[in-house]
């Protein structure tokens, strides 16, 4: 949150820095070709060990060139343009606990959006260093670094499913640090939750970095056409075992932002992440997730609307700010399709990639003209879908339970590192079998069983086409 | 003349007898709604000038009556395809704007507006609360709901044509048992409690464990899982914060879309005029470095948020900690839910460390199968209600959620309940039986000590 009057400081450097993952991928990926004829030489029972563990598509890796994300989207009005910097301003905002701008803490993951919303440009996901070791020990705090985040490994937030108890249902986000230490919070002895505890209880479950490209677009397609659409192929959706729900906002609405469709529009979800993310109260989650005495060193709440503030945009804080970035941020540009691209799009149809990743909609009449009528491509139908106790995190967030995840949209896939709700992956291949699961005694298998049994009965070269096809998105 | 004295005997006998019922039962006589004057529905002093000069905006967005034809940029349109009434100002109403249903119903004067072809429903009447449908469980009974099924349609509407869209089907929901109402709440002083800490809220759960627990009352908050903190707004306490639940009830009572919350609660194609969102920032509209134009450019729902931050507190009619009738509610354990205060912290938009004498531990509580409505919202049950707030009770016209009474005694007494099959006890009994164990003349400084509120 910025004070009035006062400009705000951007960060710089913090994007794009995939490159160092890029040559890593490339250099696997070369040493596997090279080996492989000797591995075929070697014997033929090794060949078959290996056959079993290494053959199959490879992952070509983050897709390199031109991001193709992280503009504005076209056909704003002039007066939109005119506000956009100040929109981006916000969201690049790095803060602190006191000096102006203010907020930073009791508890916090980072100190701006773009922090993690990185790669491949601002508005993106987790990118390839991670960048909380900037964050942990900023300005003077005295953070250690939980085991579970490191250095090539994807930005993630905490949770526990579970209170101490192990049975009352927690599942809200425990910050990874703490103000103390920082000379802007003299005197907090605030603490970092012990999350090796935590984790020895089986009771730390983690999600990374969403992107926000094109959610101006998912936010307000019709409740209608989504479940129009859920309820599409629904006799081949039932042969593969696939199902699906809404998940249900306070209004009744569907719900579609976040890793379970928790987030219902950009500025609800925006207010909740500024609190959670940064610590900063705001007029949407208006009390400190850290209430450890001594450590609140403002007024509530730290961002709020501004009365004189010289520019109208910034009258409603920061969120709406916020908002309104991610609104006008263009869907990510998919790269131009190979011949073996255009094939992977054709299995990743016919096995039934498809009937969750459903690769378009279409805005209704918007209000503003640039997300009116306008037919993107998520690859998402929006919805969230029993994934089996292989991925299940035990949140149950609204109405979804918890081993259902929103179908996570594909666009901006090739650009993407890490995969999966908690960035278990960074090979999509297996991001893809990951997807499959069978049932135990608390959760049924994954709806996706079928799909992922028929992806491994295509042949190589047709796994190898979808993999390029999810690369080239 | 036998059978004649022995008639009057018998009549006499069933007159005393008549008369204990009624002294058992009315125990204690509402006064009735305060009358004037009215401390309520003013704003907060100390405001800045800029503040101030915004007031009228905000203001003007509660009262703003919306047709259906929107103009983006341009607040007034984005009515429907369903809603409950046309403006915030038409149910908040009592005794002054940003109360309560007011005695009598003003969605008689919004129903048919503009020729809409709506029934009124019969559960309303002109001279019933304004009462908000929801439908606990889905056609098969089973699955849960709990959504606002909203009262009436835009079809007939000269602003709607093409539009056929029916109401819903109160009449087969109530036949199925499957229709609960909930009334407009006052929201003078929300602003206060938007800000209580989450933690002052707690340690008043915590206090007066013993006594509490010997009168079966435990109470907990209704927790926000992905921010882990204390809803507070609502019935069930349901809402986080001012400015969402300022949102949900422009998209959910009137129809009127907004960023919050983007899509229509009805997509029925020839019913749908607008793009949506219908409310959102106003474009060009309030660009200008200008005072005034500044908050323009935000939406309606905003500054409707912003009109009740600044809204006084109601003023009791008599000073608090006086009276012989509070003296009585603090022994008898209302006190014990009905938390008199809380203070607010520091703050950066309203005067700090404001005591918010609001009634309310804002928590939810068992209330037994009596009142419940079996809806499920957060971590607040069927049968769990937030600690309504009593500031202001003493001129409300209807109470509890459904605004089945206008008698405030039997508000009072509606708070006992047994334990059913489906739920137990009402958490408030033993206070209830500590009440009806009072003296009448205790009994009536309670209800008086209520209605000075």
């Amino acid at each position: 949150m910025k004070n009035d009057q006062k400009e705000s400081k951007i960060r710089h450097g913090s994007l794009g820095s995939s490159s160092e993952t890029k040559s890593d991928r490339a250099s696997r990926s070369r040493t596997a070709n090279a080996l492989w004829p000797a591995v075929v030489l070697s014997s033929l029972c090794a060949a078959m060990v290996m056959l079993g563990a290494s053959s199959g598509p490879i992952d070509p890796g983050v897709r390199t060139g031109s991001p193709g994300a992280g503009g504005e989207i076209a056909g704003m009005t002039s007066d939109q343009l005119a506000q956009f910097p100040g929109y981006q301003t916000v969201f690049h905002e790095v803060n602190n606990t006191v000096p102006n701008p203010v907020g930073l803490g009791p508890g916090y993951d980072a100190d701006g959006c773009t922090v993690c919303h990185a790669q491949p440009a601002q508005g993106g996901s987790s990118p390839a260093f991670n960048p909380l070791f900037k964050m942990y020990q900023l300005d003077g705090a005295q953070n250690v670094m939980p085991s579970f985040i490191t250095t090539k490994g994807p930005v993630v937030n905490a949770r526990s499913p579970f209170m101490s108890d192990g049975v009352t249902p927690d599942g809200h986000v425990q910050q990874l640090f703490v103000i103390t230490g920082r000379p802007d919070a003299a005197g907090c002895s605030a603490t970092q939750p012990d999350f090796a505890a935590e984790q020895a209880a089986n009771n730390l479950i983690f999600r990374q970095t969403t992107p926000v490209f094109g959610e101006g677009l998912v936010e307000i397609v019709r409740n209608a056409d989504i479940l129009a659409n859920m309820n599409a192929n629904l006799t081949l959706k039932q042969e593969l075992g696939i199902s699906g729900s809404p998940s249900i906002a306070a209004d009744g609405s569907i719900s579609r932002l976040g890793w379970k469709a928790q987030g219902r529009s950009l500025i609800l979800f925006g207010g909740d992440a500024y609190n959670i993310e940064e610590g900063i109260t705001n007029e949407l989650s208006p009390n400190e997730l850290n209430q450890t005495p001594g450590c609140a060193f403002n007024a509530y709440t730290e961002d709020h609307s501004n009365f004189n503030h010289f520019r109208a945009h910034n009258f409603d804080g920061d969120p709406d700010d916020q908002a309104n970035f991610m609104r006008f941020l263009a869907p990510p540009t998919p790269a131009a399709q190979s011949k073996s691209e255009q094939n992977g799009e054709v299995q990743f149809n016919n096995i039934g990639c498809v009937l969750c990743h459903t690769e378009s909609f279409t805005t209704p009449v918007a209000a503003i003209p640039a997300l009116s009528q306008i037919t993107f491509n998520p690859y998402s139908d929006l919805l969230v879908h029993h994934m089996g106790p292989c991925l299940a995190d035990n949140v149950v967030q609204g109405t979804v339970m918890g081993d259902e995840f929103r179908t996570p949209p594909l666009w901006g896939v090739g650009q993407r590192v890490f995969f999966m709700h908690d960035g278990r992956t960074t090979d999509i291949v297996q991001a893809i079998q990951d997807h499959s699961c069978a049932a135990n005694s608390q959760y049924p298998a994954s709806e996706a069983n079928g799909v992922i049994g028929a992806f491994n009965a295509l042949s190589e070269q047709n796994q190898q086409n979808l993999v390029n096809f999810l690369r080239s998105l | 003349m036998k059978y004649f004295s022995f008639t009057r005997i018998t009549n006499a006998l069933l007159l005393v007898s008549a008369v204990g019922i009624v002294l058992q039962a009315q125990t204690a006589t509402d006064p009735g709604v305060r009358p004037p004057p009215i401390d309520a529905g003013s704003f907060m002093g100390n405001l800045t000038s800029d503040q101030t000069a915004m007031l009228s905006d905000f203001t003007a967005a509660f009262n703003r009556a919306v047709v259906v034809p929107n103009t983006p940029g341009t607040p007034g349109g984005g009515l429907g395809p369903v809603f409950n009434s046309n403006s915030c100002a038409n149910c908040h109403a009592q005794p002054a704007t940003g109360g309560s249903s007011p005695a009598s119903n003003p969605l008689f004067s919004v129903y048919q507006l503009q020729g809409a072809t709506n029934t009124m429903p019969a559960f309303m009447t002109p001279t019933s609360a304004i009462m908000v449908p929801r439908f606990p469980f889905q056609s098969d009974l089973v699955t849960p709901d709990g959504q606002v099924h909203q009262l009436f349609t835009i079809a007939g509407r000269s602003d709607a044509k093409g539009c056929t869209l029916a109401q819903p089907n109160f009449a087969n929901a109530a036949a199925q048992n499957n229709l609960v109402f909930r009334q407009p709440i006052s929201l003078f002083g929300d602003g206060m409690i938007d800000l209580i800490l989450d933690s002052d809220i707690l340690a008043n759960m915590n206090s007066n464990q013993t006594q509490k627990q010997q009168l079966g009352i435990s109470g907990h908050a209704n927790i926000i899982m992905n921010d882990n903190s204390i809803s507070r707004f609502g019935w069930k306490a349901q809402i986080k914060s001012l400015k969402e639940m300022a949102a949900l009830e422009q998209q959910v009572e009137k129809g009127v879309t907004n960023n919050f919350f983007p899509n229509e609660q009805n997509e029925t194609p020839k019913c749908v005029f607008n793009g949506v969102p219908e409310d959102s920032d106003n474009y060009p509209v309030g660009m200008l470095a200008s005072d005034s134009s500044r908050a323009q450019f935000t939406g309606d729902a905003q500054r409707a948020a912003l009109f009740i931050r600044f809204l006084n507190p109601p003023r009791p009619a008599v000073a608090l900690g006086k009276t012989n009738g509070q003296t009585q509610f603090n022994a008898v354990g209302c006190v014990l839910c009905h938390t008199q205060s809380f203070v607010t912290p520091s703050s950066t938009v309203l005067k700090s460390n404001l005591q918010a004498n609001l009634f309310s531990d804002l928590l939810v509580h068992h209330m037994g199968s009596c009142l419940a409505d079996n809806i499920v919202q957060g971590t607040a049950q069927g049968d769990e209600f937030r600690t309504a707030p009593l500031w202001g009770a003493g001129q409300r016209v209807f109470f509890l959620h459904d605004g089945r009474t206008s008698n405030i005694v039997t508000a009072v007494e509606d708070h006992f309940c047994a334990a059913s099959g489906s739920y137990g006890p009402s958490e408030a009994n033993a206070v209830i039986n500590a009440f009806n164990a009072l003296s009448k003349e205790n009994q009536q400084d309670l209800i008086g000590f209520l209605r000075s509120l």
